[in-house]
């Protein structure tokens, strides 16, 4: 008797409660994930603070509780690399760079992103495709671009005048020209970055090695980093570097050689496409206005593409909601209010960048920056560094090896031995750079 | 009601097998903390063992040992290791003893000196390392500016392999001197004055005095300290993480900045563990054989 009351009641209680939770969804179809908290992590970026900014818009929009921690580049990758190794459902939304695409997607700690961009029809070819790429694996995408950069060549105008340099180099030979002007005028010539590491002394050396005709894998997928071009690159890096710039430039990071150029240490800096907006902000930067932009000479290196993206780790407890605040953050109005209110100039939608307001605030060197930033983007190749899932352990190599020529060592031993360590890696469906 | 009475008296620590209850917790708690992650780390070592590749995860036996003694990094890290911890152990001791001898006499504004002194130890590591890699940096740091003004060649000392290791055992020699001092200072307050009577009317001089008196008396103390700053120096890491990742090269690498490569950016948590245990071992054969048989003499007092 007792029991069956019991049993009554308990499915009274069940069906009150399935009542309940239709009830307001129902009421309010425009939050469907009202009342849930998600986690996301995020690097220490101007893109960020003004997303944190407009955060309780978003929360007050969709009743989505969002915890945002902020973390250092460098330590929010380690972070979030072993909370994904270790299956942790610690965040529904993490922040990675393309060289983790291919590591992520393939050990399958990050959702693909297809289906979330089908069911809900977010507009992503809006998005600058090369970013999209860069974010995708064998095909499919992964990853939700934040910013995005290429390089660039940028020098001081008052320097190349006192020099005598007419203009930009164009060429190699036009560029090593500039080099010997400079030195004659007692002129540090040129920074980029020299610290070790697969993202930093790295960067610049594979524009040289790709640009002198060298290749990652050679035509049977075989890695090729000891050859004639890589050599040939790391011996005219370390010259460049040794011989024609700063003191100190051997540990400079990207921050340091935006430093140098910005307190006018130096005449001419290749790197990213975004240095402009704080070299052009006057509280913090003595050469505003005496910056040219261009591509980067022909015959000395091509440029890099490289973006960071949003993506939901697998294990995550609330993929929708997490879903929600990527489509959000990365909507249009969003990223112009982040590039207008912030010194930010690496919007990833081609709609924010080719705006009216975007362009006017943004107006570099008379629409130089734009127009060499567009250049840039639209022939620099995703796979600059290779997208592999033992990249950070072969970058490291290829990292220790120039910082060893730097340091007089000679370059072909160096290389051998990158090579010798690595010679299993075997990637028949690379494309090859220089056909 | 006896058996009541027998557990209070457990409890209040007066029965005979009262030790069970102090015993106990903390041997569980080291079992935990460290006893069970260390036969996991040698659990580890013996597998291939990728987190990014967890596919091919497979016991392999001593394999990654045996790469282990053909990799040349670490060697290498292992030189620079022994290198670094030898080379700032004997700076240390030998300031630290002059600076426990200093403050051991009557001296005006004892206390202060004293304060002063132990600042550095007290900075967290990172913090230090941040403030030194400013300190040394070749454009805008504190060392260019000084030597500028006095025309003095600006050195770089981070971006050369001669330099970088020699900078950065000054960083350590800075920060650990304090330490080392702290330990030689309660030594040499704990020292009895009969000796030094005795000495003193035998007419013996001041060198002899410390040769013959002080130093044999604390030689306790300065194995302390060895084997506490050995240990530390071994795993030093923080520093190197801060200040050069290891470079110029692999100039500045130690050991556990190689472990930390191989376990949190190649995600090679087998090959790590390996190197952790190899470290391991290390440290305790040297503390073994040689703090043991040093702590466990008597000290010789003729």
């Amino acid at each position: 008797m007792r029991r069956t009351t019991k049993k009554a009641l308990a499915g009274l209680l069940l069906g009150s409660m399935a009542v309940g939770t239709v009830i307001p969804a129902y009421a309010s179809e425009e939050k469907p994930y009202d009342g849930e908290t998600i986690r996301v992590i995020m690097q220490a970026h101007t893109t960020t603070d003004s997303i944190q900014e407009l955060l309780p818009q978003f929360e007050e929009m969709t009743g989505i509780d969002v915890e945002l921690e902020v973390m250092p580049q460098e330590e929010m990758f380690d972070k979030t690399q072993i909370a994904l190794a270790a299956g942790s459902s610690d965040y529904d939304v993490i922040m990675f760079d393309l060289m983790y695409t291919a590591q992520f997607a393939d050990a399958g700690w990050i959702e693909e992103l297809g289906p979330y961009v089908e069911k809900t029809g977010y507009d992503i070819d809006d998005f600058m495709p090369g970013y999209l790429n860069s974010l995708s694996y064998q095909g499919k995408l992964y990853g939700m671009p934040i910013y995005g950069e290429s390089s660039m060549l940028m020098y001081n105008t008052e320097m190349f005048e006192q020099a005598g340099i007419e203009g930009a180099p164009k060429t190699k030979e036009e560029f090593d020209e500039a080099v010997a002007k400079l030195d004659a005028a007692g002129i540090p010539a040129i920074v980029y970055r020299g610290a070790k590491g697969h993202g930093m002394n790295v960067m610049p050396w594979t524009g040289m090695f790709l640009e002198m005709g060298g290749d990652w894998f050679d035509a049977d997928g075989n890695l090729a980093v000891n050859s004639e071009a890589a050599v040939k690159a790391a011996e005219y890096y370390a010259d460049l570097l040794k011989n024609h710039s700063v003191s100190g430039v051997e540990s400079f990071n990207w921050d340091q050689c935006q430093l140098a150029i910005q307190q006018g240490k130096v005449a001419m800096c290749i790197d990213a496409t975004n240095f402009a907006s704080r070299l052009e902000n006057p509280e913090k930067s003595t050469i505003v206005g005496k910056v040219g932009y261009s591509v980067i000479p022909d015959g000395m290196a091509i440029g890099w593409t490289v973006a960071s993206g949003f993506a939901i780790p697998t294990e995550a407890q609330h993929k929708d909601a997490g879903w929600e605040f990527i489509q959000w953050a990365l909507n249009k109005d969003s990223q112009l209010a982040s590039c207008l209110n912030g010194d930010r100039c690496d919007p990833t939608r081609i709609s924010v960048m080719n705006s009216d307001e975007f362009n006017e605030k943004y107006n570099y060197a008379d629409g130089q920056w734009v127009a060499t930033t567009i250049e840039a983007l639209s022939t620099c190749p995703a796979d600059y560094r290779p997208r592999i899932v033992e990249w950070l352990e072969l970058g490291d190599g290829i990292a220790t090896a120039l910082s060893n020529v730097m340091q007089g060592d000679d370059a072909q031993a160096e290389f051998d031995k990158v090579q010798e360590n690595f010679k299993d890696l075997k990637y028949p469906d690379y494309e090859m750079f220089n056909k | 009601m006896d058996r009541k009475k027998k557990f209070i008296k457990f409890v209040t620590l007066e029965s005979p097998d009262s030790w069970k209850l102090l015993y106990y917790p903390g041997r569980i708690i080291l079992l935990l903390i460290t006893i069970i992650p260390t036969v996991y780390a040698l659990y580890l070592s013996l597998h291939y063992y990728n987190l990014g590749k967890l596919r091919d995860k497979k016991f392999i036996f001593l394999q990654n040992y045996i790469e282990l003694f053909q990799d040349e990094r670490f060697w290498n890290s292992l030189k620079v290791t022994l290198c670094f911890a030898l080379i700032s152990l004997a700076a240390e001791l030998i300031l630290g003893m002059l600076i426990a001898l200093g403050l051991s006499k009557k001296i005006k504004l004892k206390g202060v000196a004293q304060t002063a002194i132990l600042l550095p130890m007290i900075i967290t590591p990172v913090v230090v390392a941040l403030f030194w890699k400013m300190f040394y940096d070749p454009q805008f740091g504190n060392l260019s500016y000084f030597l500028s003004l006095l025309n003095l060649p600006v050195p770089d000392m981070l971006s050369y392999r001669n330099t970088a290791l020699p900078a950065m055992i000054i960083v350590d020699i800075w920060e650990w001197t304090p330490y080392v001092a702290l330990i030689l200072l309660s030594g040499l307050q704990a020292l009895p004055q009969e000796p030094y009577e005795a000495a003193r009317v035998d007419g013996a001089s001041r060198w002899q005095t410390f040769r013959y008196i002080t130093f044999p008396l604390m030689r306790s103390a300065v194995n302390i300290a060895v084997i506490f700053r050995f240990m530390d120096l071994f795993k030093w890491m923080d520093t190197v993480y801060v200040m050069t990742g290891g470079g110029p090269g692999v100039s500045t690498e130690t050991l556990s900045y190689y472990a930390y490569m191989n376990n949190f950016k190649f995600l090679d948590v087998g090959y790590a563990s390996a190197l952790c245990i190899v470290m391991l071992l290390i440290v305790m054969v040297i503390c073994n054989t040689f703090g043991k048989k040093i702590l466990l003499r008597e000290p010789e007092g003729e």
